[in-house]
């Protein structure tokens, strides 16, 4: 812009009608040959318009706090099956037990670790059966990798849509359950709404 | 999973509001209500209310949002829909205060907004979500200046912003140039 006639500072000037007589009429003339300049002072009419309409009127303040209270009707949602909360399935993205069978180990029902995505966060889960017996309920550990994921409630759904076992999450995000044998769904509660693990299988 | 509201809210796309107010965030939707307040209480003017009404139908509408935020979280943008809403309520209130009472419930709707109403209402918007975008010197700045006639008092508009008055103009060049950039993305030409 060193070469242009005109000086932004003198555009922003006679666009605010700080201008008068000759320097106003030669930016003026300017402006009659030059696009760019003629769409940068258009703007700043625009702006001028919007913020000085925008001073005059505005709600009363007693229909804004009105409306401002409205929220503190709405409690953050204890999830029912129904909910029309958002639900958001997470995808797998580790299962340790295809590592394994990777590596040419056999298989079986030794503990394992599955990991599920969603955005940017991970849910790790760890699967440890219990020592006593082949019947016996399995401990799942999980974690999930977001900060403000404290105080979340995880909820292990059987296949029969039944709820088994709910937990809340721990200062680091941690949660235990424990889960026999069985195929579940894991819903994890979520300020954006609900975050689904599904085909989880407890051999 | 997205950050709440506690990360500045205002630089937040309406989706993103919409889902920590589905949550109950409260700062989200202090933000929502403010981002739109303006817009609502004026295409409620521009359809002929006068002020108590206008008031009337700013809380209708923003209680019907309220109401639709599951079904409105996947909008990102909501200016269209509270034009589109603020017109029929305003509409409506209009009519029942000429005929003295309710509207029958098989009236046709003709509350569709004027498109040049919409428009302007639409561009208005674009013209405050490029404000809010700037950082809040730069707003304070441009705002102050905006408001002010023809012969601007710079000291006191200096002395106010904790500024020297020399750097007013190159200043105000500086966030214009910023805003300015601002608007072009939002299509304004």
């Amino acid at each position: 812009m060193s070469t242009h006639a005109v000086s932004y500072d003198d555009l922003m000037a006679f666009a605010m009608g700080e201008l008068s007589g000759r320097p106003a009429t030669e930016i003026a003339t300017h402006i009659a040959g030059c696009a760019g300049c003629a769409a940068t002072v258009r703007r700043a009419t625009l702006v001028q318009a919007t913020v000085r309409a925008d001073a005059l009127f505005s709600p009363s303040p007693a229909a804004l706090a009105k409306v401002n209270a409205l929220i503190s009707g709405r409690k953050p949602a204890a999830v029912p099956q129904d909910s029309m909360l958002r639900r958001m399935v997470a995808a797998l993205s580790f299962d340790s037990r295809n590592q394994a069978a990777l590596a040419g180990l056999r298989g079986g029902s030794d503990a394992f670790t599955l990991a599920y995505e969603i955005d940017d966060t991970v849910i790790d889960m760890h699967f440890e059966p219990d020592a006593s017996g082949a019947n016996a309920p399995w401990q799942l550990t999980g974690q999930i990798d977001d900060p403000s994921s404290s105080g979340s409630t995880v909820t292990a759904i059987a296949g029969d849509g039944a709820v088994r076992q709910s937990a809340g999450t721990d200062e680091h995000g941690v949660f235990l359950l424990t889960l026999a044998t069985g195929d579940y769904t894991i819903e994890v509660e979520t300020a954006d709404g609900l975050v689904v693990l599904q085909d989880i299988r407890i051999p | 999973m997205r950050g709440r509201a506690g990360n500045d809210p205002t630089q937040l796309d309406d989706a993103a509001l919409v889902s920590l107010c589905i949550g109950g965030d409260q700062v989200a939707w202090e933000t929502l209500v403010a981002r739109y307040q303006r817009l609502v209480y004026s295409v409620a003017l521009r359809c002929g209310l006068q002020d108590d009404d206008a008031d009337d139908v700013f809380q209708i509408v923003f209680t019907t949002l309220f109401r639709r935020l599951e079904g409105l979280r996947d909008q990102q943008r909501l200016a269209s829909w509270l034009i589109t809403t603020t017109s029929r309520e305003a509409w409506r209130v209009a009519r029942s205060r000429r005929t003295g009472g309710e509207l029958e419930e098989d009236v046709l709707d003709t509350s569709a907004p004027p498109p040049e109403m919409a428009e302007n209402a639409d561009r208005d918007q674009r013209v405050r979500d490029a404000l809010a975008k700037l950082d809040d010197k730069c707003r304070a700045l441009l705002t102050e200046l905006f408001l002010e006639s023809e012969a601007p008092n710079y000291s006191a508009i200096a002395g106010k912003l904790g500024m020297a008055v020399g750097s007013i103009g190159p200043t105000r060049a500086r966030c214009f140039k910023k805003l300015e950039s601002f608007l072009i993305d939002a299509g304004l030409s």
